[in-house]
């Protein structure tokens, strides 16, 4: 289980998010969501032991691992990586670092990547596959992806997402990713932390919400209900209860309401 | 990464060693232009001598270029490596390749020791000294202000400023302080050890001891903004740097 506790990060004397705190169960599918700005990659980057958090721990719960890179694969939202380099090249980089014998990506082919080619020739959703492919080469426990896959023509990123579904089949790994695109991993995910600028203001089993979220329409909002968002829409006033009594709601309208509530918030 | 580092030194080396290619053609141009030209050997040392401090200079610049032009440094940090490798792989294929160019210039170029005219024992011994000091510390604080900079901003003029007052001490104004001081000793014949390790750290404490007071900083560096760690290191240096620049001036006044 990995462990956040009290975490405060960010860049400089001001704080992105103080003081938060939470578990993600070994083998979790979690995706972090939020409005922009709220540190949803500044977190995924503490998680990934990049960047240090100001105050507070992260326990991973792998005693025996000193550095806990070791265990992490980090896809980053930023094409970080040698693109000067060749693929095979930086392949080999990589399999060094992590100390893993390997001599090729299954990926590649299906990606119409050649081994020998530079990464600065190959198209964003080829990097970004290539990446992801090299990061899942070293078995990681824990992998981190923020966002990237948005940038990925729906071919690559159906690949990248079935090669992500095999590994989490195969292998069990914790998977933390950022993402704003609902529709497409709601099926992927079984908890959901939902940030704000203030902490966190969800944090839930996939199970939980669409079992008790429940939409309700009407002017007022409902009395003796837990309402945690509300907003009008196509002329209609809704009001998401949790728990409560009402509509049933997929997991993509219960983020996006929660995330239109926000916004109206700040 | 080893091997990324070497190629990378390998080709920014070969980059400034292109440029001894202009020897022949400056030279040709005066010759066609000057009735008095100097000798081709006078064109080779000025320029030899400007590619070996161009090359140790152009290299700690450029330790983090890679990282810089492909956006990837939030990937090396991923990489399982520790500060003290990266430090490792980052610093000693550049310094390998500065000791060997800088070693032959010394062997080729510079006055070989058995020249200086001097008579006194205790001079040419703190000759000698200072020599192999600048042949082999100043690369190494060059390529460790390179690192300091290459993990902050290295397009900060400020720091590369700073950076350059001290790395620039042990070859310019560390020496004029240390004649003088030695010129003092002998005047009041003073112990000759006390002398020669007087003389040791009027030349190289105040730049070691100025990166040195960087190391919390390099400990704690992750995939923060480097501007920010700039702005960091500028303060933790202040100090430092105001006495090294202050000793700088005091050399000027007894030159």
């Amino acid at each position: 289980m990995i462990q956040l506790k009290n975490v405060t990060c960010g860049y400089g004397k001001n704080p992105v998010q103080s003081n938060i705190s939470f578990d993600i169960n070994d083998g979790d599918v979690v995706m972090i969501t939020g409005p922009n700005g709220v540190g949803k990659s500044t977190l995924l980057k503490v998680l990934a032991n990049i960047l240090y958090p100001t105050s507070g721990t992260i326990n991973y719960g792998w005693p025996d691992i000193k550095d806990p890179r070791q265990l992490i694969g980090y896809l980053p939202d930023s094409l970080s990586i040698y693109k000067s380099m060749k693929v095979k090249d930086l392949a080999a980089l990589h399999w060094n670092a992590f100390g893993v014998k390997q001599s090729s990506l299954p990926l590649l082919k299906e990606a119409s990547i050649d081994w020998n080619s530079r990464i600065s020739e190959l198209s964003v959703g080829q990097k970004v596959i290539f990446h992801l492919s090299l990061i899942l080469s070293t078995g990681p426990k824990l992998i981190l992806i923020d966002e990237i896959l948005h940038s990925v023509d729906p071919h690559l990123r159906n690949l990248a997402l079935e090669t992500l579904v095999k590994t989490m089949a195969d292998r069990k790994p914790t998977v933390v990713m950022v993402n704003l695109n609902y529709n497409e991993v709601e099926h992927l995910v079984n908890r959901v932390i939902f940030l704000t600028k203030t902490g966190i203001l969800l944090n839930e089993s996939t199970e939980y919400l669409l079992e008790n979220a429940r939409l309700v329409v009407a002017d007022e909002a409902p009395e003796n209900a837990n309402v945690v968002a509300s907003r009008s829409y196509t002329g209609r006033t809704e009001h998401l209860v949790l728990p409560g009594a009402g509509e049933q709601m997929k997991l993509s309208d219960i983020l996006t309401m929660l995330m239109v509530s926000t916004y109206k918030l700040q | 990464m080893w091997k990324k580092e070497i190629t990378d030194t390998l080709k920014q080396a070969g980059l400034v060693f292109s440029f001894l290619l202009l020897i022949p053609a400056v030279y040709w141009i005066n010759s066609m232009r000057l009735t008095d030209n100097q000798h081709f050997s006078h064109y080779a040392e000025a320029g030899i001598t400007l590619s070996v401090l161009m090359l140790v200079f152009s290299l700690a610049y450029m330790m983090f270029s890679s990282e810089d032009s492909d956006n990837a440094s939030e990937y090396l940090k991923s990489l399982p490596f520790s500060k003290w490798k990266l430090l490792a792989v980052k610093i000693l294929p550049r310094l390998a390749v500065a000791w060997i160019f800088i070693f032959g210039y010394c062997c080729f170029v510079w006055f070989p020791p058995a020249q200086i005219s001097s008579n006194n024992a205790l001079f040419r011994a703190g000759y000698i000294l200072d020599e192999l000091l600048i042949v082999s510390v100043i690369p190494l604080l060059v390529m460790l202000s390179g690192f300091l900079t290459g993990i902050s901003d290295r397009k900060n003029p400020v720091l590369l400023i700073a950076f350059l007052l001290l790395t620039l001490y042990p070859l310019l104004p560390g020496p004029v302080l240390a004649i003088n001081l030695f010129n003092k000793a002998l005047m009041h014949q003073g112990n000759q050890t006390v002398i020669l390790i007087s003389i040791i750290a009027t030349i190289l404490l105040p730049s070691i001891v100025s990166v040195f007071v960087l190391i919390p900083l390099y400990k704690s560096w992750d995939c923060a903004s480097g501007k920010m760690r700039s702005q960091i290191m500028l303060k933790r240096m202040a100090i430092p740097t105001a006495l090294v620049t202050a000793l700088w001036g005091l050399a000027f006044t007894q030159m």
